[in-house]
């Protein structure tokens, strides 16, 4: 069975994803996101050697240890209030980007900003310019 | 590299996906800047209609707009800008 | 089940860009691209690529239709067509031949107009038009007397080997999308674009030289041009003197444009004239492209023949790279005209005064008394109907109630009418007024031939079956006259085109086993003949071989702006609708992003009028109102505001005034006002 170490687990629900024997179950609310691993006697340790974080550990079957569950609280985007992602996950991904962009001017703010968001940012400024260089003015 | 699995990885220039072996952990939606990667199962990614010749974006854009060719593109802005300044800001 | 892949031709513009529809279980399930056709590379715009969402549409009409009270009732195909014969026969019995009219369609097929157009000069009836008389019929005339063709003079693909581009009256971006892919590739090798249009649009954004001109001062600027080239000598003497008459009235003619005065009349700047002047005279190769911003006004023909001067005085004709392109509307609008849905002539440009042109038509079509003259156009027969003169009108696949100008008269005209059959996809504004009508096929659903505007004759296949009881326009043209007693059978499309290859030089060798999947451009005599894309290399069809240089003096437009309506109005297109919009504004997807009726404004102008940007605005002529939402713009001139015409309300505003010798009306300047809604 899968032995979680809490303080690297990142919430991202890979090794949910990968578990071919649906062992390892998400439940998902508005404002928090639980991760519960059943008590499993496969040992194909996909989750294992998918898991980004490197917090699973693959440990002999044993009916005494109860089973294992993490709940991470959901970051809400900072455009649209949506909770999008969890902390670590958040963590994880501003330390892994490039030294150039974390210097950027900008910073790392638009990690705190949902993709749904940054997309749009993106699209409006895409179009601003060219409405600009058109000269059709919109307020 | 946030794809701990190498599902995303680089082609040349471009950025491939390889859908058997991303696992949905959806770092690279929260790495992408643009939001252009999205994630519900697993993740989705434009791969430039591998496999055609051209994307059917580019095929189709009737005003040629669109184009694979980096060089083509910027010589287009670069012409635009030109342009803007000669005429003192006009377009 | 296997995906069959049909080849047709895209139902919007007439770039007549190529499309496969595929295809599976008798429906329409999606559009594979044609990367190899000659115009369009495989691109579509969002129209072509939107064009499928109307096939299953649910207001397609599915049965015939006849007016009870303010309701309808369904009827049979029979019912239908003895109400039709009737109600022609009745008109024919009591008031004569010329109390009929017959409006024939650019979106329908050759075949569909040379038949419609045969129907009603068999039964001695003149008036055939279409709604080419709205956007092209003066480069009809104006080209016909100066080059001897009416058609764009190369192929749209030979855009790309030109390195100057006069684009005139024309947002090809938007309204041709195609074909400013060929703009940018000439662009890309180093042409100029000069863009000469009162609106700043997506097409100036391409140009290398602008110049905004006010609306309706076009021959003032062309002869400002000329004026300058012949001035600086920059003409090309050994062309004039081997292929033209007539340069020497136009040395006369244009001697008092000065680039200062035309700068007055036009406001654009005198420096810019001169510079796109010697542009388009210096470069090795020269088009001009233009469109209805030149041929919508009462001075269209002038327009047009102006642009055909500057072009013959620089020799920029009948070599690659150079032309007049008048860009033409409907995907058969060309055809339209070649098959003779225009009031004037018989198909192939016999001219219907000319006894000659009977005698050739009463031996192909073995019948005596073909009707001599020339009949009354569309806007003609519109006027005689509100006068009661026209009894009866017979109207395929068109919408005047929309698309006429000053609509309203249109439709008080329309309802007049003693008896009034439409033939039509939808229930539109026009089908409406009518006693009876007829549910037609689209494109998708019938087979035929269809002209773009570089002359390029496709065939279209037929991918699936119409709706209900619909039926092809041939086959519903074949029924009608077939119950009026006359002998129209046509067991297929195949079999009038044969028909138009004997009797319709330009179409001689165009038959249906030589057009495969790209077509062939006319002028194609016999079946040896490869077709002409270039037209006039080595000399012009006209007296001597000599081209025609037809002088012009500039007119002010017909409607004056005054203290009561001081903004011009001008319209036009966006590149999401087409026309009147009956197909378009169906279209989710295409609606979606443009659902309204909205009118640019200089941003000045709204802030003197206290009107800000998505604002409702509510805009008058002397001949009706129309409420509109705001776009604020630094592209428009002061003075100067623009509506697309795509929303039936938008032609409630337009002038009647027409141009007198192709009779277009004067779409793109009306006087009118402007005030804010509360």
């Amino acid at each position: 069975m899968i032995k979680v170490d809490r303080g690297m687990c990142l919430g991202c629900l890979s090794c949910s994803n990968v578990c071919p024997n649906q062992n390892i179950v998400r439940t998902d609310t508005n404002e928090s996101r639980t991760v519960h691993w059943k008590r499993c006697k496969e040992e194909c340790d996909l989750c294992v050697e998918f898991c980004p974080a490197k917090a699973l550990t693959l440990v002999p079957y044993d009916e005494l240890v109860p089973e294992s569950e993490v709940s991470f609280e959901l970051v809400a985007c900072r455009v649209c209030g949506s909770r999008y992602a969890t902390l670590p996950m958040l963590m994880k991904v501003e330390a892994s980007l490039p030294a150039g962009m974390q210097e950027d001017a900008s910073g790392l703010e638009w990690i705190r900003i949902c993709s749904q968001c940054r997309r749009d940012i993106e699209a409006e400024k895409a179009a601003g310019q060219v409405m600009k260089d058109r000269k059709r003015i919109s307020p | 590299m946030v794809c701990s699995t190498g599902a995303l990885h680089k082609e040349g220039d471009k950025t491939a996906f390889d859908v058997d072996k991303c696992t949905g952990c959806g770092l690279c939606q929260l790495a992408c800047p643009f939001g252009v990667v999205w994630t519900d199962k697993i993740a989705h990614k434009c791969d430039l209609c591998s496999g055609q010749e051209m994307p059917t974006c580019v095929m189709t854009c009737p005003a040629n707009a669109l184009s694979l060719d980096f060089d083509l593109a910027s010589r287009r802005a670069r012409n635009r800008a030109a342009m803007l300044i000669a005429r003192g800001g006009r377009a | 089940m296997a995906r069959a892949l049909v080849p047709t031709v895209c139902p919007y513009c007439a770039a007549g860009c190529g499309f496969f529809i595929a295809v599976q279980k008798g429906r329409a399930s999606g559009i594979e691209y044609m990367p190899d056709h000659p115009a369009s590379e495989g691109a579509l715009c969002s129209k072509g690529n939107a064009a499928l969402e109307i096939l299953d549409h649910p207001d397609r009409l599915r049965t015939p239709l006849r007016r009870k009270g303010d309701d309808w009732e369904r009827i049979s195909w029979d019912e239908a067509l003895d109400l039709v014969a009737k109600g022609l026969d009745r008109a024919l019995n009591s008031y004569g031949p010329d109390s009929i009219g017959f409006l024939s369609s650019s979106k329908c097929s050759n075949e569909e107009n040379y038949l419609f157009g045969k129907l009603a000069r068999y039964i001695g009836c003149r008036n055939v038009d279409s709604c080419a008389r709205l956007c092209h019929a003066p480069s009809v005339v104006g080209l016909n007397r100066t080059l001897g063709a009416a058609g764009m003079t190369n192929p749209i693909s030979d855009i790309a080997n030109s390195k100057c581009i006069f684009i005139i009256g024309s947002n090809l971006a938007e309204n041709h999308p195609v074909l400013s892919r060929w703009v940018h590739r000439a662009r890309d090798a180093g042409a100029t674009v000069i863009v000469a249009d009162p609106r700043r649009t997506h097409t100036t954004w391409m140009a290398d030289t602008f110049l905004p001109l006010k609306p309706g001062t076009d021959v003032a600027l062309l002869n400002g041009l000329a004026h300058v080239i012949i001035k600086e000598g920059l003409v090309n003497r050994s062309y004039i003197e081997e292929h033209t008459r007539g340069f020497v009235d136009l040395v006369a003619a244009t001697v008092e444009y000065t680039p200062e005065r035309v700068a007055d009349v036009t406001g654009v700047p005198a420096g810019d004239i001169v510079q796109a002047a010697r542009s388009y005279a210096t470069s090795p190769a020269s088009v001009i492209l233009y469109s209805m911003g030149i041929t919508q006004h009462t001075i269209g023909t002038d327009n047009v023949q102006a642009i055909a001067n500057l072009a013959l005085i620089c020799g920029q004709l009948g070599r690659e790279g150079t032309g007049v392109m008048p860009l033409r509307g409907q995907n058969n609008v060309q055809g339209a005209c070649d098959m003779g849905a225009l009031a004037e002539f018989y198909p192939g440009y016999k001219k219907a005064d000319n006894p000659e042109t009977l005698k050739l038509f009463e031996a192909g079509w073995g019948i005596e008394g073909l009707p001599l003259g020339r009949g009354f156009t569309a806007t003609e027969m519109i006027e005689r109907a509100g006068v009661g003169k026209l009894r009866a009108m017979y109207i395929m696949g068109e919408d005047p109630a929309s698309s006429e100008p000053c609509s309203q008269n249109a439709q008080k005209a329309l309802e007049a009418l003693d008896f009034l059959v439409v033939q039509d996809i939808f229930m539109t504004a026009t089908a409406k007024l009518a006693d009876v009508v007829l549910p037609a096929a689209v494109w998708a659903e019938k087979e035929g031939s269809y002209t773009s505007t570089e002359r390029r004759v496709q065939w279209s296949s037929k991918a699936i079956e119409p709706p209900g009881s619909a039926l092809s326009d041939l086959d519903i043209i074949c029924r009608v006259a077939g119950r009026m007693g006359l002998d129209f059978s046509y067991p297929d499309a195949e079999s009038v085109l044969a028909e138009i290859n004997r009797l319709v030089p330009q179409y001689g060798g165009i038959t249906r086993e030589r057009l495969d999947l790209h077509g062939l451009v006319w002028p194609c005599p016999d079946s040896n003949h490869p077709g002409t894309p270039i037209l006039h290399v080595g000399g012009f069809k006209l007296d001597g071989g000599r081209a025609a240089i037809v002088p012009v003096q500039y007119r002010p437009p017909a409607e004056p702006i005054s203290s009561g309506y001081p903004f011009i109005l001008t319209t036009g297109r966006v590149a999401v609708h087409h026309n009147a919009g009956s197909m378009t504004r169906r279209s989710p997807s295409l609606q979606k992003r443009e659902p309204d009726l909205f009118l640019e404004i200089n941003l000045k102008d709204a802030q003197e009028l206290d009107v800000a940007d998505g604002d409702e605005v509510t805009v008058a002529s002397s001949r009706g109102e129309t409420v509109a939402v705001a776009r604020l713009t630094d592209g428009m001139k002061r003075g100067v505001v623009f509506m697309p015409f795509h929303f039936p309300r938008t032609n409630l505003l337009t002038s009647e005034f027409t141009d007198d010798e192709a009779w277009i009306p004067e779409f793109k300047v009306s006087a009118c006002k402007i005030t804010k809604r509360d």
